[in-house]
């Protein structure tokens, strides 16, 4: 092969998976991007650095390379700019292409087979999301540590170099800071040995070890600070049945071709019977080839089903992008099988080809469906988030509240909360949008709604300019909005105060000192107004926390009362600890426009050189 | 020199620390985009097909949905240009809107009212899926001020499976013209 024509072989599956996900280069980020390239401002020390960078996050997930570290160094090299982590997840994608040809190459002995594996692994639909998100690069940069540790391994067992044993295990061992995933990695070298190299088995077993390890840590991190509604989503289930349905619900997302006939309202079974067809083609050729003794096609089967295992229990969250890794071992095997049809004549060839192209068009398709789909998420996040750094920009000190925000808007560019990224914690929805967005209880979202209220009194006093979100752009709609407003009956009490912002003024009585950083210290008595419950299952939750100087001299005791009435005495005693109380609310006061909440401790303190006589800091009254 | 498999390797790992590396810190965070600060003349007609009138929805109207209308919920706002010779003649109010299989499945039949400024517009039933205008005549007397703030009430809403929203129109558009 020429110089040249050897560099295409190795180019043209990166020009093919460039040319496929383009879009990706050019996406911005959205939902957890931001709490990511938020993490940041959590690192003050030594001691943050590390919390930020090891400590476990959702679910016990730690991803130092592949979330932590990735986005904190590059938030602070490239600020919002998104092209540089585009860039940089490309190029890693880049290796991995490198990396599936070289690990095909060493399996099949087929050049053939090493240059096709890619292009049908970087048409399926699992790329999408890691190609598109950058929250989901950790797939794309796990797949490195394993595909680079599998090679060494393969080289092992090549050359019997024990150099390159070791290295296997170094790559093994950094993978777990890229994906959890990574504690697949021994039994696909297990299998492997088993099947196709039996000397090197007992090599791969301390390896095991470390992955059952890693395990037990990570479930035991896991399990802490889950909320049911998220526990339902990491529900896992050993049941047999659910197991095989959540199987062929990954083998159906994994070829594509349903999706795109659903999406062209093609018939219900044509779909299903390319499902059905490809599974029986690839499982007839693994079983015809393991009855001719050649366990290759067997162990690249088995790379599917030994890296997804472990994520088929969890039946309810069945994620397009799980099959990231494992769809590499379907595109070995495709890869090889087309090579083999070469020995079997050119009906064989014919059959191969008509699955391929069965396979890649349909997929292709879906590809580049749903990266527009993530760019345009992405880019309706930039527009908002780069227009409200104009308006704050233009309209220094305001604050800004945003109407006719929608569901998909919300979810993609608010929750997360870009804005605290760049400083402004006073951007809010209008209450207006509430009703348009879905709220599914994972965790509290009210504080995201300026309520109406509050929102009068800002408007009122000039301290906020009203954006309207037209397409890609805020329109500035404050006079009409303004106008709106008054006209409306006056508002109801806000049930919820939060008194780390300045707009709930009207609703604070006696007692307060200024507000601070996201609270305000009582003195030794003080009084909020809130409405009374809608209902009876109503409760008032206080929010607030206890410093080191108030328990100095013993505990402090927080008593409540609510129109008068005393509520059970709370006693704080733990230091540098948030609370959370939640009482009663008695039953006559349901309904009401107004309720007296009186906050009283039976100490204060007075920090060296002031005058205060300082209570306890409260952040937040609601009623729930 | 042969390049081979290794060598493109070699390169794309070097290439890593060198992409991190050429970045110098950017001073700015973030590049603002401009906003629309000036006011658009507010129409008398709203088109829900219209992007830029979303200003003039004050309340209770759901994104644009194909590309040409609205749900709404069982209440919902709009502010309206006052048309010329309004003031002197009076208008007539149009709200064109649908209501599909499924709402009348469920609901049989919605009764929609509504304010323009201070005037209340009379009730009026409708039964029957497909497309339908309430119309209202508005008297001189309601256009005290600009622009004319029309409320609208539904009896009733759909709350469909699967959906978190109470929807009782399918609105394409509002219209306010002079008499």
């Amino acid at each position: 092969m020429s110089r040249a024509l050897r560099a295409m072989y190795w180019l043209t599956p990166i020009i093919f998976c460039i040319a496929v996900y383009r879009l990706g280069v050019r996406a911005w980020f959205s939902e957890d991007d931001f709490a990511w390239l938020g993490l940041r401002l959590r690192v003050h020390d030594l001691p943050t650095f590390l919390d930020a960078m090891f400590s476990p996050k959702a679910q016990g997930t730690i991803r130092p390379w592949s979330e932590r570290g990735f986005f904190m160094l590059f938030s602070y090299l490239f600020g919002l700019h998104a092209l540089p982590y585009r860039l940089f997840v490309f190029a890693n994608q880049c290796l991995n292409i490198i990396l599936v040809m070289l690990v095909t190459r060493k399996l099949t002995r087929s050049e053939l087979a090493a240059w096709m594996a890619p292009f049908l692994w970087i048409a399926n639909i699992s790329l999408v999301t890691p190609m598109g998100w950058t929250s989901a690069y950790n797939e794309i940069q796990c797949a490195s540590f394993l595909l680079i540790s599998f090679y060494l391994f393969l080289l092992y067992v090549e050359t019997g170099l024990r150099r390159f044993y070791w290295a296997q295990w170094v790559t093994f061992v950094l993978g777990f800071g890229a994906l959890e995933i990574n504690f697949v990695y021994p039994a696909l070298a297990a299998l492997y040995a088993l099947l196709l190299a039996r000397r090197y088995f007992r090599g791969t077993l301390p390896m095991l070890g470390v992955s059952v390890a890693y395990v037990i840590v990570d479930r035991m991190a896991g399990t802490r600070g889950v909320t049911e509604e998220a526990t339902f989503f990491y529900d896992l289930s050993f049941n047999v049945r659910t197991l095989v349905t959540t199987l062929v619900q990954y083998w159906t997302e994994l070829l594509g071709v349903s999706d795109y006939a659903n999406h062209h309202q093609w018939p219900g079974w044509s779909g299903s019977l390319s499902i059905i067809l490809f599974a029986v083609v690839l499982v007839g050729f693994v079983g015809w080839q393991s009855w001719k003794r050649n366990f290759l096609p067997l162990f690249l089967l088995g790379w599917f089903l030994v890296v997804l295992g472990p994520l088929l229990p969890l039946h309810n969250h069945v994620t397009d992008y799980y099959l990231f890794i494992p769809a590499i071992g379907v595109a070995m095997l495709a890869a090889y099988g087309v090579t083999l049809s070469w020995r079997l004549g050119w009906g064989a060839v014919a059959c191969a080809g008509l699955l391929v192209a069965l396979y890649m068009f349909p997929s292709i398709s879906m590809v580049r469906a749903g990266m527009r789909i993530l760019y345009e998420r992405g880019d309706q996040a930039r527009a908002l988030v780069q227009s409200v750094a104009y308006a704050k920009k233009i309209h220094p000190g305001k604050a800004i509240l945003l109407k006719g925000v929608d569901d998909k808007l919300f979810w993609g560019a608010i929750y997360d909360s870009p804005f605290r990224i760049l400083g402004w914690n006073d951007v809010f929805v209008t209450m207006e949008s509430r009703w348009q967005i879905y709220d599914p209880h994972f965790t509290n979202i009210d504080h995201y709604f300026l309520q109406r209220s509050a929102t009068l009194s800002l408007v009122k006093s000039d301290g906020a300019i009203v954006y309207d979100v037209e397409g890609r752009q805020l329109r500035n709609v404050t006079p009409l909005y303004t106008l709106w407003e008054q006209s409306e009956p006056a508002p109801p009490l806000d049930p919820l105060i939060d008194l780390g912002v300045p707009f709930y003024s009207d609703q604070l009585g006696q007692g307060w000192y200024e507000r601070e950083r996201g609270y305000r210290w009582s003195g030794q008595h003080a009084v909020v107004y809130l409405p009374g419950p809608a209902s009876a299952a109503g409760k008032l939750e206080v929010r607030g926390f206890v410093t080191a100087d108030m328990v100095k001299s013993g505990p402090v005791h927080l008593t409540l009362t609510i129109n008068g009435r005393p509520e059970p005495v709370e006693t704080l005693s733990a230091a540098d600890a948030d609370f959370i109380f939640s009482y009663d609310i008695p039953s006559d006061l349901i309904g009401q426009p107004k309720m007296e909440i009186a906050v009283n401790v039976d100490r204060t303190t007075t920090p060296p050189g002031e005058g205060r006589l300082l209570g306890v800091p409260i952040g937040m009254f609601v009623i729930r | 020199m042969r390049l081979d498999a290794m060598k493109y390797g070699y390169l794309l790992l070097a290439a890593y620390p060198c992409a991190v590396l050429s970045g110098c810190k950017s001073s700015d965070p973030i590049r603002p985009q401009r906003t629309i600060e000036e006011a658009r003349p507010l129409a008398s007609v709203v088109r829900m097909d219209d992007v830029a009138a979303g200003a003039q929805l004050l309340s209770g109207f759901g994104a644009i949905e194909a590309n040409s209308w609205r749900w709404t919920g069982p209440q919902f706002a709009v502010a309206l240009g006052v048309p010329p010779g309004a003031k002197q003649n009076g208008g007539a109010l149009a709200l064109e809107f649908t209501l599909p299989d499924v709402s009348i499945n469920a609901l049989k039949q919605l009764t929609i009212s509504g304010m323009a400024g201070d005037v209340s517009l009379a009730p009026e039933t409708y039964s029957t899926v497909g497309a339908h205008t309430y119309s209202r005549d508005i008297p001189a007397s309601a256009f005290k001020s600009e622009p004319l703030q029309v409320r609208f009430n539904v009896d009733k809403f759909l709350k469909p499976e699967g959906d978190y929203r109470h929807l009782s129109l399918v609105v394409t558009s509002i219209e306010l013209k002079s008499k």
